[in-house]
């Protein structure tokens, strides 16, 4: 699966391997401006079924009660779109497309949380389409997953950005203020970066917008530990994106799906 | 209604002194699954006898089990749970939903929903209500009108963090300490990266250094009243990881303010700040209690801030006309020294002789924990604290 930033590059994601693409969309994200407004969502999930593929809408927002009722409105409008999944962070999707009575296009993907198998069981009990592990699991914790969750769609995190910290503050515009620093800009969403002191030439990607601070690990590599029975026994391999150039990424995207298909095969050199 | 006043706990004396400086109820770690894995931990007996304490004085006791499972954990999880059910302890905190389950289903225990869950909305406590959770402890993120707005719609009880150290991300979301040093939050074993300096670039060009990410501690005695107004059932301090002198002074400014605005008491809100000045020494602040202004939510490395205590012994009892202490910080013959007791500061007093447990005198207490006897002009109780006074 590959997550998408413009229309434009539909067609070179499925042209270069991906079965599937996520959206991210605007009013259910954390990033305020995505490149996909509700609007576009249900002409692109007709277009993109016609050629035998799926799209998945990612609502990554993490809704506080002030948000709810604006979430609410548009969480019904996605639900009336034709996307084969909602892949959200905050369980609060979930709960509103139960009561929808469509918890079944739910994948819940709360980064930190699903870390043993038994929650398969919770979870399949609301209704879920499927969950994804923590990034924190190792591969024999992913497959003891897998292997004791049935019923249940489970994807992981194969390469691509990780979030690595998601907070309400907005750290960038106290340091501003503290400083009396005259900004006209309300947002930092691209080519910030943030080093620890200790840590020299290890950066990692800032994103602060209305919503809070958002720190990433964009690191991209082919996971070696991606094994054979491992790729069958995933629903969901997620290749995520972000200050990622398209190339490098369906490179990588490529690279994944040899290593595992050669590695079927018997064929690893 | 009066809120339950709920403090840390990280060892059993900790415990100990937040039931006699004024909690309600105290929450604390079992040596397995809490998420602190670095605070000491009860064992069962431990769970056992400060249970017995707590429950003597009307008061409550939780254990957290909020720590994140893992498939190896499991088997040992559940062994756990049976010992700990045997134990009449009040609330379990947990955060994960099997052990949320297993707790309902397997025992009688009320179970409490971490704030590591990052309730942030009534939708989700109404959920966790359904499920059977008889407490939600909310999201540190949520300002008072969020809060007011779950009340009304939310039926179970309700828990708000009003003093501590904060988590700057949302609790129980965040790797960037696993991701800086390989130590997982989620199993309890925060390095804290996120209170480390950090250089700010954009388009690879130096724009600041800074504590960039550190969150103020959280401190909100402005805004108690307005809390026990909404009907928040607990108020909790943070801090298992803090010393005694921490654990007595902040849960006793809460109790005295409590129990001041019950009594309709004329309320000067300074008189309470100064009382935790005297145990913080980083700066603190309402965070989102008080709406979400960035600049005095975050600490800056131009930040200096110094404890105004001196910590200096606990009274452990009377013995030959004298009081027996135990040192905890560096005093001499002729510092002023002032003894806080659960009923506040009760008197102050110039120290004229100290003698050791084998009858030597000594000019300067200097060893820590060290046994030692002290002529104090009025009556004193064990767990009473000494603070110095001029430094």
């Amino acid at each position: 699966m590959a997550s998408l930033a413009n229309s434009k590059e539909i067609t070179r994601l499925f042209q270069a391997g991906a079965d599937i693409v996520m959206l991210e969309v605007s009013g259910l994200c954390q990033a305020p401006l995505c490149p996909f407004s509700l609007d576009d969502i249900e002409k692109i999930a007709a277009s993109t079924h016609e050629q035998g593929k799926q799209i998945f809408v990612l609502a990554d927002m993490t809704v506080t009660e002030d948000e709810l009722d604006r979430v609410k409105k548009n969480m019904e409008r996605l639900l009336s779109c034709k996307a084969n999944r909602i892949v959200c962070y905050d369980f609060t999707f979930a709960i509103l497309a139960a009561k929808a009575g469509m918890a079944n296009r739910i994948i819940y993907a709360p980064n930190t949380l699903i870390t043993h198998s038994r929650l398969a069981n919770f979870y399949k009990k609301t209704g879920l389409a499927g969950m994804v592990v923590s990034e924190s699991l190792s591969a024999a914790e992913i497959l003891s997953v897998c292997k004791k969750s049935e019923g249940l769609e489970i994807g992981a995190v194969l390469s691509g950005h990780r979030e690595i910290y998601r907070s309400r503050r907005h750290h960038v515009t106290a340091y501003i203020a503290h400083n009396r620093i005259q900004n006209p800009t309300p947002e930092f969403s691209s080519g910030y970066a943030v080093m620890e002191k200790q840590r020299q030439n290890s950066f990692y990607p800032l994103i602060e917008n209305t919503n809070g601070t958002v720190i990433i690990d964009a690191g991209m590599s082919c996971p070696d530990w991606l094994t054979p029975e491992l790729a069958e026994a995933l629903t969901y391999g997620f290749i995520s994106r972000r200050n990622i150039e398209l190339t490098d990424y369906i490179e990588m995207l490529n690279k994944i799906k040899s290593t595992v298909l050669l590695q079927k095969t018997g064929d690893v050199s | 209604m009066k809120p339950e006043l709920l403090a840390p706990a990280g060892d059993i004396e900790k415990a100990r002194f937040a039931l006699i400086y004024g909690a309600d109820a105290v929450y604390l770690g079992a040596r397995e699954f809490s998420l602190r894995a670095r605070a000491t931990g009860f064992s069962m007996e431990e769970i056992g006898a400060i249970t017995e304490f707590a429950h003597s004085l009307g008061k409550k006791v939780y254990i957290a089990c909020n720590s994140i499972l893992h498939d190896d954990d499991l088997p040992e999880f559940s062994a756990f749970l049976e010992k700990l059910a045997t134990i009449p302890i009040d609330g379990v905190i947990a955060s994960d939903p099997y052990v949320i389950e297993l707790v309902l289903k397997t025992t009688a225990i009320q179970v409490h929903l971490s704030t590591q869950m990052s309730t942030t909305n009534s939708e989700l406590c109404e959920f966790w209500q359904n499920q059977g959770v008889g407490r939600i402890v909310l999201a540190r993120e949520l300002g008072m009108k969020e809060i007011r707005t779950i009340r009304e719609k939310v039926t179970s009880e309700l828990e708000v963090f009003v003093h501590g150290g904060m988590c700057s991300a949302y609790s129980g979301r965040c790797l960037l300490s696993e991701t800086m040093t390989g130590r997982d939050a989620n199993q309890g074993d925060c390095a804290h990266s996120c209170r480390w300096e950090y250089e700010l670039y954009h388009d690879g060009e130096l724009i600041f250094d800074d504590f960039l990410i550190a969150a103020r501690d959280l401190s909100s005695i402005r805004q108690i009243p307005e809390l026990m107004e909404i009907g928040i059932d607990s108020l909790k301090i943070e801090g298992r990881m803090k010393s005694i002198h921490y654990v007595a002074t902040i849960t006793n400014a809460y109790r005295q303010l409590i129990d001041d605005i019950e009594k309709a008491v004329p309320i000067d809100f300074s008189k309470y700040e100064k009382m935790i000045a005297r145990a913080e020494n980083r700066f603190s602040g309402p965070a989102f209690l008080a709406g979400a202004n960035p600049e005095i939510m975050q600490m800056h490395a131009d930040d200096e801030k110094f404890p105004e205590q001196d910590f200096s012994a606990v009274v452990r009892g009377f013995q030959n006309g004298k009081t027996i202490v135990e040192q905890r910080n560096r005093f001499s013959v002729g510092d002023t020294l002032e003894l806080f007791s659960s009923k506040g500061l009760t008197g102050v007093f110039k120290i004229k002789t100290i003698t050791d447990d084998v009858g030597n005198t000594l000019d300067v207490a200097n060893h820590p924990m060290q046994k030692l006897y002290l002529d104090i002009p009025f009556s004193t109780n064990p767990y009473d604290i000494l603070r110095r006074l001029d430094q």
